[in-house]
């Protein structure tokens, strides 16, 4: 009934944010991609065929919460009781990417009183909202520039603690909410926060591609996978897999690299920016290693950091409103000092 | 100007009523094209006023949609009622579950019609969307979620006044045609182009038509050459060169079929005023022969898009085109007109303590305080009647949200003299110093401008740091000073965003020295007399302004200004920006 997703591996251009997306499916604490661009440019396409990709987890079957079935901590109050008899079946699953529509309540997303069953048995009981179904997946959030502000702050309170607590209409309930955050947006109808902008690891802008000739690919292929999408699908399915394979050797190696050659670059180019804080380059070396995990190297290299400062960086910089220069002017300047040639 | 001779009235009643004929015939070949292919085409934003045009077109619509699903999104639609899943006030008022459908789910394979599309709360539109990119609907029921397949195309009935908020653009991007009817002048009779049958014929070979690629190269180039950047454009024209050639029963899209899919749906047309007296006409589509299929009827690929350009230019000179989708169009808030800090929004904000009372349109039903509510009374009612659920009508408890009202900081900057430059840059970095501090609590900033004869809004409300770099750059200064246009400007942008719901706050920066009244000429007395009605209008609204008198020293001509106008005073001559910002800042605060 419901058509398989436009193939991850049939995106024509947006490299940014397709290395983005698949930098944060290695390593999830990288901490969430922001697309910023105009309608009609594809992010939503781009990141919903992000979820096809995704390598399957185990979870617990039939947990709302998609809790781990080999975990002792950090599972929902079910899973607690019910795991240590050992009679709980393992399914896999792909990794949720829920989108939270713009307008939606907040009962919507962090979950609330079960309707149904209090109006047939009069008992309360919890309803999972977006963050469950997220956990340990992805939750993208269109026109997140636009959300509600009292919305912004449970994400930012989620986020920071990794656990979703609702304590409110007779419930008293916790859950683990871990999830990547991808948001996208138009930069013209409004600014983020600073503290939303701070939890996005990545920024990346995306645009129409100018050449004609991708344009008319663009088209072709859409064309073609609207009027056959299983068909279409069955084409790219082993570029997919391929893909997928290669996150997932990622995954496997990011724990064998050795770093230790770009810290003091990475630092130097935090310092240079006078970017906020320290999760500037905290980002900056998880993507650098996701990339060098993704790109098969034994280390992580200088060239690795270069390509992801543009978008671990653009979105950090200490905004001086009188300043005209564009984000990633500054940053191909200061990495032109930094790293002399 | 002469008053028209009978001739020429004559011939602009003609020729008005022959643009109208030519309006509606495209508008019945839009309803045929958007049957053909409704899900691959999205549908049609329509631009008119409520009444008998409107109906008529939409009656030619139904009959040739031949007996598929209409739905119909009122304007303050609830959340069950479009999504379907539990129908929460119709089980609590006849004691048993009820399920409802939803209104998507029941479009599919139809069309959904949105009555006054411009007044769609925000989630609605975000569903509709969702909707419409995924072809399904996700109904939440009991933990379970399921999809229902939702395939239609939306009709977005639009019935804003031009000054008014449109459509949301969220929305309208993802509908293939946009037509006004608004000025059809005397209503056509509905001749009918297309045959209810020919439809059904078309999308049976819908599927089949082939369409070669040096046509597809065409229309992207041709969109790339208009100036639009989504590929949305591009591809509703390509599909819909399929479904005219499947009205016209060809297995092959021609390039008519193409001139004409470029023109239904390529509304936007950057910068060329439409010159009414000399309208050029559309070059005549090329010579084509059905039975010669040889490559040279295949036109180059480069002509046929400059012939496309051409074509579509040409429409937007004889004012055959609606409005020009225009970039700028910000996604307006669907709640303009309902003014007041608690709004009928309420499902926006804290959660705040429940009221008793019926539930009221619009308002969320506490289902644990009701519940709560009716607990005691359980064992009393059961003696009454049979039902399980035992909820009285007065048990209802409704959800109240409660959220601030933004802030709108409104700037009204003296451009003109020689001063003026160095005044126009203290406002520019004050402005954009306020944006950068603006995200906090979602205010907006604005500039108007007032200089040489008239005022302008240089920078309409946002909160957008880019958008504002971009408008203020290089504002030009200079010339005389009209002072009563510029405050009464300003404060005809404040009413407007009190409208809107939001707080206005009036920053005025000025000498308090006007020399140009508001006919444009430079006599005092009017000059005076206008001013003195403005200023009336400040006092009576009561908007919380701050007056910058940026004379050299001093002047009793601000002084007096700024308390007829019921302003602070401040005198600032050598104004920094950061001080603009952080006075204004406090001042707002303190309100």
């Amino acid at each position: 009934m419901s058509a398989p997703a436009f193939p991850f591996a049939a995106i024509v251009g947006q490299d940014d944010l397709k290395r983005a997306l698949l930098l944060t499916a290695i390593d999830p604490t990288i901490g969430g991609v922001l697309a910023f661009g105009d309608r009609g440019t594809g992010k939503t396409t781009t990141i919903r065929a992000l979820a096809a990709l995704l390598p399957k987890i185990d979870v617990v079957a039939d947990c709302a919460f998609q809790c781990p079935p080999d975990a002792s901590a950090g599972l929902c109050g079910r899973c607690d009781n019910a795991l240590p008899s050992q009679t709980v079946k393992p399914v896999q699953r792909q990794p949720a990417v829920v989108t939270l529509p713009l307008g939606a309540t907040e009962d919507r997303l962090l979950g609330a009183l079960d309707l149904e069953r209090a109006l047939v048995d009069g008992e309360m009981r919890f309803e999972p909202g977006l963050l469950a179904k997220a956990h340990r997946g992805y939750l993208y959030v269109d026109e997140v520039n636009l959300l509600d502000d009292h919305l912004v702050d449970v994400l930012l309170d989620v986020a920071a603690s990794g656990t979703n607590t609702v304590e409110r209409e007779g419930l008293s309930i916790s859950h683990p909410a871990r999830f990547v955050l991808v948001g996208s947006g138009n930069p013209e109808e409004g600014e983020l926060r600073p503290q939303l902008l701070d939890r996005f690891g990545l920024s990346v802008d995306v645009r129409t591609p100018a050449d004609i000739k991708d344009r008319v690919e663009i088209i072709k292929r859409r064309d073609a996978y609207e009027r056959d999408p299983a068909t279409f699908e069955q084409t790219w399915r082993r570029k997919t897999s391929a893909l997928r394979r290669k996150v997932e050797g990622a995954r496997e190696r990011l724990g064998e690299l050795d770093s230790g050659a770009i810290l003091e670059d990475a630092a130097m180019l935090c310092v240079a920016l006078g970017s906020d804080g320290l999760r500037g380059e905290l980002t900056l070396m998880r993507a650098a290693r996701a990339l060098a995990a993704l790109e098969s190297s034994d280390t992580v290299s200088r060239a690795h950091l270069k390509t992801v400062a543009p978008s671990a960086l653009s979105h950090r910089l200490r905004k001086d409103p009188l300043d005209e220069t564009d984000a990633s002017a500054r940053i191909a300047r200061a990495l032109d000092e930094v790293f002399p040639r | 100007m002469n008053a028209p001779s009978p001739d020429t009235l004559g011939d602009a009643v003609d020729e008005s009523l022959s643009i109208s004929q030519a309006l509606w015939s495209r508008a019945e070949r839009i309803a045929a094209l958007v049957c053909v292919d409704p899900v691959g085409l999205g549908g049609i934003c329509l631009k008119a006023c409520a009444g008998p045009i409107r109906d008529a077109w939409l009656a030619a619509l139904k009959s040739l949609a031949q007996g598929a699903p209409v739905m119909t999104v009122p304007a303050s639609v609830s959340e069950d009622r479009l999504i379907g899943g539990l129908a929460l006030e119709a089980s609590l008022a006849s004691g048993t579950l009820m399920a409802t459908k939803g209104l998507l789910a029941s479009a599919d394979g139809g069309f959904l019609i949105i009555r006054m599309a411009e007044r769609l709360d925000t989630w609605a539109v975000a569903e509709i969307t969702s909707a419409i990119d995924r072809g399904a609907v996700q109904v939440e029921r009991t933990g379970l979620s399921t999809q229902h397949p939702a395939e239609f195309a939306c009709i977005a009935l639009d019935e804003s006044e031009p000054d008014e908020p449109e459509t949301a653009s969220a929305l309208t991007d993802r509908l293939a045609f946009h037509i006004t009817l608004g000025h059809a002048g005397q209503l056509a009779p509905p001749t009918f182009a297309v045959f209810p049958g020919e439809v059904g014929a078309a999308r049976q070979i819908l599927p089949t038509i082939e369409i070669d690629d040096p046509l597809v190269e065409a229309i992207v180039s041709a969109c790339a050459s208009l100036g639009i950047q989504s590929l949305r454009a591009p591809l509703f024209c390509l599909r819909t060169a399929r479904a005219a050639a499947a009205l016209d029963g060809v297995e092959t899209v021609e390039t008519e079929h193409i001139i004409e899919a470029c023109s239904l749906v390529l509304g936007t047309v950057p910068t060329t005023q439409p010159n009414k007296e000399h309208p050029e006409d559309p070059p005549p589509p090329p010579e084509q022969s059905t039975e010669d299929k040889s490559t040279s009827d295949r036109s180059d690929p480069d002509s046929l898009s400059d012939i496309i350009v051409d074509a579509v230019r040409g429409l937007a000179l004889q004012g055959l085109l609606g409005q020009s989708k225009t970039a700028d169009r910000a996604n307006h808030n669907a709640n303009a007109g309902k003014a007041g800090n608690l709004r009928r929004d309420a499902r926006k904000g804290r959660r705040d303590r429940p009221r008793r009372g019926r539930a009221q349109r619009g308002a969320t039903i506490d289902l644990s305080e009701t519940l709560r509510a009716a607990a005691p009374f359980q064992k009393l009612r059961k003696r009454e009647s049979g039902h399980r659920l035992r909820i009285k009508p007065e048990d209802i408890q409704t959800k109240r949200y409660k959220h601030n009202a933004q802030s709108s900081v409104i700037f009204a900057v003296d451009a003109s003299g020689s001063s003026a430059m160095a005044r126009m840059s203290e406002a520019k970095g004050a402005v954009e110093q306020l944006l950068a501090e603006c995200y906090v609590r979602r205010d907006t900033v604005a500039l108007v401008a007032f200089r040489g004869t008239q005022a302008d809004i240089v920078l309409p409300p946002t909160q957008s740091l880019v958008m504002a770099r971009r408008r203020l750059a290089g504002l030009p200064g200079g010339g005389g000073t009209p002072l009563a246009a510029g405050l009464r400007l300003a404060h005809e942008l404040a009413d407007a965003e009190l409208k809107r719901g939001k707080t206005p706050h009036l920053v005025i920066l000025s000498d308090g020295r006007g020399n140009v009244a508001l006919d444009g000429t430079s006599d005092r007395g009017t000059l005076n007399a206008d001013i003195k009605r403005v200023s009336r209008r400040f006092l009576l609204s009561g908007f919380n302004t701050l007056y910058f008198d940026t004379s050299k020293r001093p002047s009793e001509r601000s002084r007096e200004l700024a308390s007829a106008l019921g302003a602070d005073y401040r005198f600032l001559p050598f104004a920094d920006a950061a001080a603009i910002s952080r006075t204004v800042r406090t001042s707002m605060n303190e309100r």
